[in-house]
This record gives structure tokens, sequence and C-alpha cells, in this order.
């Protein structure tokens, strides 16, 4: 204990020594955000880690809409398993979609956030015409998927992107249809969690059973950077190919649809959008990919620099900049 | 102000039972807040009040249930198991 508790103190000691612009700006008391714990690793090992506000290493954190990444990751993982393909109708494997036009929406349709249902992704700054809210909180916490499935098609499946969390939900009861309710209760952690390592993972469901997948995931710090390991490690973890072996590549290529936003298969990358011809985040590297949530909570993988940053925060009273974290990051350290 | 707005609309443009929404979000986040994450019981009310107050709320510690009331309705949402967490479990 002693010994964990002495390594605890030098982290934050080299984190002072060689991120103490980072550092200051996190856990600026005076900022109107909330930085509950933040790491950082290079290329193998964490080279800064704080907590505040009551969080230890222990203690898992909602990673709100950064959960997206993950269920994605189910996804694939389900692909490799010849369980479906990115090509397959989402109706196959959950009959509401197979109606007049929701009936072409595919698997990949709804990785890349475009298939086209009617949707509004506001949170509390517009509560009583939200989709999110009346999904999670309202008409659709029992049943997600189907309140999504619900929605009218508005867009030719593929033609138009929208960020939906709805859509996220109706990929996790797609993965419900195609693994059977058995395999799909425990998958998370058969497939992923337990082979990664992850201890921390609390996973919420609706009523009918279905990962929350848009919203509901908890992990410490230390088990979501496993994700981003295993994504900036294309996919294999100990010498074994986990994900299929395009599935990082597929990840960060912009959706089709999307004009003006940098975002892939439930990731969001930092390419020049088509629209402004600017990168989202000046100062991150190009090829840079991000699992953000809502208030705050951010996973940056940074393949050229072999670095993986996890902050987890309660941002209710304003926004931190994710530009600005990135030019601290990359100004400070020994690279 | 800004609670009499937000409400004034929901009259006017959402359905008579929107508002428990207010009990619903603040019944989950407060219970996976407290129950999941492990934080403490102030940390869960802040994180988990959004722009409208709740006029009570209980926290149920032997059955891992959390109660709340606002705006004329009530709701519980109960922590499941460590892997499942916490779900509304209004009657």
């Amino acid at each position: 204990m002693k010994k964990i508790l002495f390594c605890l103190v030098l982290l934050t000691q080299t984190a002072l020594a060689n991120f103490s612009e980072l550092d200051a700006y996190l856990f600026d008391q005076s900022a109107k955000y909330q930085t509950d714990s933040v790491l950082l690793w290079e290329d193998g090992k964490i080279i800064y880690e704080k907590y505040a506000h009551g969080f230890n290493p222990d203690q898992p954190h909602l990673l709100w809409s950064a959960t997206k990444s993950v269920a994605a990751t189910l996804i694939a993982l389900a692909i490799k398993d010849n369980q479906l393909n990115l090509t397959d109708k989402a109706g196959k494997f959950y009959p509401p979609l197979r109606r007049a036009q929701a009936d072409t929406i595919s698997i990949q349709h709804l990785l890349n956030m475009s298939s086209g249902l009617e949707w509004k992704e506001t949170y509390e700054n517009d509560p009583w015409t939200s989709d999110v809210i009346s999904m999670l909180y309202w008409k659709g916490y029992q049943d997600m998927a189907a309140y999504t499935a619900s929605k009218k098609v508005v867009h030719a499946p593929g033609s138009f992107f929208y960020y939906s969390s709805g859509e996220t939900n109706l990929l996790m009861a797609v993965l419900q249809g195609a693994l059977g309710a058995d395999l799909y209760k425990r998958y998370p952690w058969t497939h992923l969690f337990e082979p990664l390592g992850i201890k921390s993972a609390t996973w919420e469901k609706d009523s009918t059973g279905n990962f929350v997948g848009s919203s509901y995931l908890y992990l410490t710090p230390r088990d979501f950077l496993k994700i981003g390991q295993l994504y900036l490690q294309n996919g294999a973890w100990e010498g074994k190919q986990v994900l299929p072996k395009d599935w990082v590549k597929f990840s960060t290529t912009p959706a089709a649809a999307a004009q003006d936003e940098s975002y892939g298969a439930h990731w969001y990358m930092n390419t020049i959008l088509p629209k402004t011809g600017q990168r989202p985040y000046p100062h991150a590297p190009e090829d840079v990919f991000l699992a953000l949530g809502h208030h705050g909570q951010m996973l940056f993988v940074m393949p050229s620099q072999k670095r993986i940053f996890v902050r987890f925060g309660a941002d209710k009273k304003g926004s931190i900049s994710h530009d600005m974290i990135f030019k601290l990051i990359m100004s400070g350290g020994a690279k | 102000m800004k609670e009499k707005i937000i409400l004034l609309s929901t009259l006017i443009f959402g359905s008579c039972d929107f508002p428990q929404v207010v009990s619903n979000s603040f019944t989950k986040e407060f219970c996976s807040c407290y129950f999941v994450v492990g934080q403490s019981e102030k940390y869960c009310y802040d994180y988990a009040l959004q722009s409208l107050q709740i006029s009570s709320y209980e926290i149920h510690r032997e059955s891992k249930t959390i109660t709340a009331s606002g705006y004329g309705f009530s709701s519980e949402a109960k922590f499941l198991s460590k892997e499942e967490g916490c779900r509304i479990t209004n009657l």
C-alpha cells in the first residue's frame, strides 16, 4: 500500500515537472469546467496522472457519449466472429426496421451516424424537444432502440450525417439480434473487458436488457486507457489480433456523408472538414482520433506521438477547450 | 426565471407528463453516481440535478434504490448489480 501511495505521489510530481501548464489548465479553480481525473500515457507508461473531487484510481467514471466508441468496438468483435457484416441491413437482426425506407439502413450507416432517421440531439439547453432526453428519461427509457426505430426516415440512408445517440442504441439491438440474448448478456465482458484485463466496468441496460451503448458505460481512467491502447495497437492485444485488421482504419475514415464534422465509425478525428477546409483541432496531430462525451469526457489516441490521454470531468457550467489540451500535451514532456 | 421559462415552454410544446423527466433523470443519475461510482451524497446531488429543482429525494441504502419527486411526479431508480448498474424502475 505504501509503495502504491509513493508511486502516486511520484507520478503527480512528474506531472508537475513536465506538464505543469496542462495541469494548471485542467485543474484551474477559477474555470467553469471541473476535471475529476486525468492521465497521460506514453509508449508503455503513464507519465501524468491525477485525481480530484473525491475520485481515486479505483473509481469508475461515467463515459457519457464516449461510450459510443466502445459500443462500436463490440460490433467490430462480432464482425471478427463472423456474426454480422458492415453491409448487412440492420433490419436483418432487428425486425422493427423491416419497413419501407428503413429497410435499407445498414450496420455501416448506423456506425457512420447516417441512417437518415429523424433525430434531435440536444441536452439541457433544449430539453423539451430533445430526443436524447426523451430516450433516456421519458418516452424511450424502457426500450431505447424501439424509440429510435419509431422515427421517420427523413433522408435516404447513407446520404445524410447527423450525430444521433439513438443510432448507437439501435446498433446494440442489432447486436443482440445477431448474437442472441444469452451470448449478448455478458458479451462486453467475455469478448472485450476480460481479454483486456478491464475489471472496473459497469454497463447499464434499458428494461429490455439492451446495453445503453450511447451513454452508460463506467470505467476507471486506467481501464479506459486500455481501449485507447487497443486502437493504438491497430486492434491487436498481447500479440493477438482482437479486432478485424482494417477496423481502426475504417473507424477513423470520415463518414461519406459528414460535411461539417470529422467523424468516422463512432470516433471523432482531426481530418480537414470539407465545408471549412480547416481541421477541428489546429494544435492536434493530423492522425489523432477521439472518443468524446457529454460534460467533458475524453480519450485522445495520438498514434504518431504514441500517447493516449484520458480526462473525466463534470463540466456542467462551462466547456473546456480540447484544442488547448492538445496544445499543452504537445508542448509538455520530453518530446 | 429559467425554471419558469422551461416549465412554460413545456406546457406549450410538450406533453403533460414531460416534467417527470426531472425526477426520472435525477433518480437515475443519482443512483449511478452513488452506487456505481461510489461518490459522496453531496457530489451526487449536485451532479444529478439538472436545470430544474426536485422537491425531495431519499437514499434507500438497504434496497439500493433512490426515490425523488418534483412537479407532481415521483420516480425510482434501483441499483441491480456491479455489471448492470442502475435503471429507472418506476411502477
